[in-house]
């Protein structure tokens, strides 16, 4: 299991679009990921579990991940939170 | 784009029992003639579907054991119906909008959220219905949500209960559904304007009805819905036996019960008539809607929501003469908030763009959705409805009015009041308008300030002051169903009544008369959007009034121009002053009908 921090950079925080990017990408992986907020798990892969984060810009969420790929998987979200969504 | 939503409180109906021990007549047997009112026009044939309104569909929270692989599979039922309709609004959106494109693939994604899934289905394990189930589930996130204090995150909760909504009004479908089938035609007691929108997408055929007059607004939904439909026949439900074939002729205002294959036959064959006819109209859409000797007519269409629009756009309709805004009061079954009003009236605009729009502020109250109004009145059709619901409820008012000029951005909206019988009245909305205005100017948001701002004639009061409305008004456009009910105090949809209902009596056309040349004296233009402006007989008097703008459902529009193009001016102005020495209705049609060639 790997487990890391991410922090949500871009500014409108993880809404809509962010929240689908994030559920897409964790959907191509085998792996359990799992986005932890203030002790609260939710499913990567549950799009109303990751709008229910509410996450705004500058907080800080745990990743879990787990499973044969989870080192691409982890990788691949880290640098997804870190790029900020794309947003301009 | 905008995805139909079915509200959970729509469907109260419950479905009649399909144990055939149960039905009072057989389902087979003689052909039999019921004569009705007809409602809307058109021929179904089909299989009876009989419906009972009263307590509604598996209200209960719990279910038996015995029950939950049903509930399970209703569920699972209503998922792929809901992506379903997704897919389908998909495809509409690839043409018109990537915004609506990835709203609806993040809706999808709701759908098929498998950690959504499995704690619905959890909890129907644990004995709770499907409806209850969902409902619980996406109640438990929402509340997630307000929690948060970023507004951003708040406002998803839109998504959560549209989605909520959906399923749930997919489940609900779903039991109407699978009973119903598809070739059915609804027998009920009664059918509301909610109903129609269920029937909608139920593949339902047709529809009978015990009550209900020629003018309720179930009817002109009906009619613009395209649903043939017969009202008026007191006893439907018991004299037509569940599951039995029949044939509803909504030109002639019948309904044959077991059919013989000769009656069978002969109503095919004006399906066959009535198909061939539509399509032979539809060389008149690139026409241009001018008189025989030259007067330009300019047709509009009655268009409640984005999603009907596009049949406006295929009739060739050169605007929208009525938006009726309260159709949105039951597609939310709330109160929509001033961005959802934006969003829905900009939809409009845009897709109807650089045709201009008409909206008329919520029409609430009368026989119109009370669904979200507190209010009782012994008299709603004199009671607080149309202006004067809106004065009272300024807030609701000065939000829609917010919404209104937000969207008119494009410079294609125009607001009409509805219900105007003072003169303060007008001020008084005009102040609100005044205010909504000065609040956007804080805010730094575009609007239209030359907005037109038009009164809806459709009382004896407005119409006798017509010239004083004509020169505080931008526009004057007149709603002949009101304004012939209130003149003959004959309430349309009082079945006792009706037929003192006539918006060809010559009280009502002299009322016209005066609202024509009160319009012309201060150079106003002045529609008609009522049920009038789309009456076979009608086209010829209104023209020959001088109303150069008439709006009609989209279903009729070409039927008018058809009638428009082999007319005259000058011998529509001709009959009108014939029409002038009337005494009464039968004299109005004894005219129209010397005058009038029978198309």
């Amino acid at each position: 299991m790997i487990e890391q921090t991410v922090r949500v950079v871009n500014r409108a925080g993880l809404h809509t679009r962010p929240a689908a990017m994030v559920v897409k990408l964790a959907s191509a992986f085998v792996s359990d990921i799992y986005l932890v907020r203030d002790g609260f798990q939710i499913n990567a892969k549950s799009i109303i579990g990751v709008m229910t984060l509410a996450a705004e810009q500058g907080s800080t969420l745990g990743l879990l991940v787990e499973g044969p790929d989870e080192a691409q998987a982890s990788a691949a979200l880290v640098e997804l939170f870190a790029g900020g969504f794309d947003e301009s | 784009m905008r995805l139909r939503q079915v509200q959970p409180s729509l469907s109260c109906l419950q479905v009649g029992s399909m144990n055939p021990d149960s039905t009072s007549a057989p389902a087979s047997g003689e052909e039999r003639v019921l004569r009705g009112v007809a409602a809307a026009p058109g021929i179904a044939i089909g299989r009876a579907f009989i419906l009972d309104h009263g307590s509604s569909v598996r209200e209960s929270v719990t279910v038996s054991v015995h029950h939950v692989a049903d509930e399970i599979a209703r569920f699972h039922g209503a998922l792929e119906a809901v992506l379903e309709a997704l897919h389908r609004a998909s495809d509409l959106a690839a043409r018109q909008s990537t915004t609506a494109m990835a709203i609806i693939e993040t809706y999808t994604m709701m759908v098929r959220d498998p950690t959504m899934s499995d704690s619905v289905l959890q909890r129907i394990e644990r004995g709770v219905s499907a409806e209850a189930a969902v409902a619980q589930e996406f109640d438990m996130h929402k509340t997630a949500l307000l929690r948060t204090q970023n507004e951003l995150m708040r406002s998803r909760v839109q998504d959560i209960d549209t989605i909520k909504e959906q399923i749930i009004g997919a489940l609900r479908n779903r039991t109407l559904h699978h009973a119903a089938g598809y070739d059915s035609i609804v027998v009920a007691p009664n059918v509301t304007p909610q109903d129609m929108l269920l029937f909608q997408q139920t593949q339902t055929l047709g529809y009978v009805t015990e009550v209900g007059g020629i003018n309720s607004h179930t009817c002109i939904l009906a009619r613009d819905l395209n649903y043939p439909a017969v009202v008026g026949i007191g006893t439907a439900t018991q004299l037509i036996p569940q599951d039995a074939n029949i044939i509803v002729d909504g030109y002639s205002g019948t309904v044959v019960v077991h059919p013989t294959p000769e009656t069978l036959e002969h109503y095919r064959q004006k399906q066959i008539r009535a198909e061939e006819y539509r399509e032979k109209l539809g060389a008149l859409v690139q026409k241009e809607s001018t008189t025989t000797d030259g007067v330009r007519i300019q047709l509009l269409a009655n268009v409640d929501e984005p999603d009907h629009v596009d049949s406006a756009l295929m009739t060739g309709a050169e605007g929208i003469g009525l938006v009726r805004s309260e159709t949105m009061l039951m597609h939310f079954g709330r109160y929509p908030t001033e961005d959802e009003q934006v969003a829905w009236y900009r939809d409009i605009a845009e897709r109807m763009y650089p045709h201009p729009v008409t909206i008329r502020a919520f029409d609430v109250g009368g026989d119109k959705f009370r669904q979200g109004i507190p209010h009782h009145e012994e008299n709603p059709a004199l009671g607080l409805r149309g202006i004067r619901f809106l004065l009272h409820r300024s807030d609701l008012f000065e939000q829609q009015v917010l919404a209104i000029l937000r969207a008119s951005v494009h410079r294609n909206i125009r607001l009409l009041l509805p219900m105007i019988s003072t003169l303060e009245e007008v001020a008084a909305a005009r102040s609100v308008i005044a205010a909504a205005q000065q609040t956007l100017h804080r805010r730094g948001l575009p609007f239209d300030e030359q907005l037109a701002v038009g009164v809806m004639i459709e009382t004896p009061a407005s119409a006798m002051m017509a010239d004083a409305f004509a020169e505080v008004a931008d526009f004057l456009s007149i709603g002949t169903n009101d304004l012939a009910q209130y003149a003959l105090a004959a309430d349309r949809t009082n079945d006792m009544v009706a037929d003192l209902y006539d918006a060809f009596h010559p009280a009502v056309l002299r009322m016209l008369v005066m609202v024509v040349e009160s319009a012309r004296k201060f150079h106003r233009r002045v529609s008609v959007c009522g049920e009038l402006a789309g009456h076979a007989a009608a086209t010829e008097l209104l023209i020959g009034l001088g109303i150069s703008e008439l709006s009609v459902a989209p279903r009729l529009l070409l039927e008018v121009k058809q009638r428009v193009l082999a007319c005259s001016h000058a011998q529509c102005a001709q009959m009108v002053r014939e029409l002038g020495s009337c005494k009464t209705t039968s004299e109005v049609y004894h005219v129209l009908r010397t005058m009038v060639p029978t198309s």
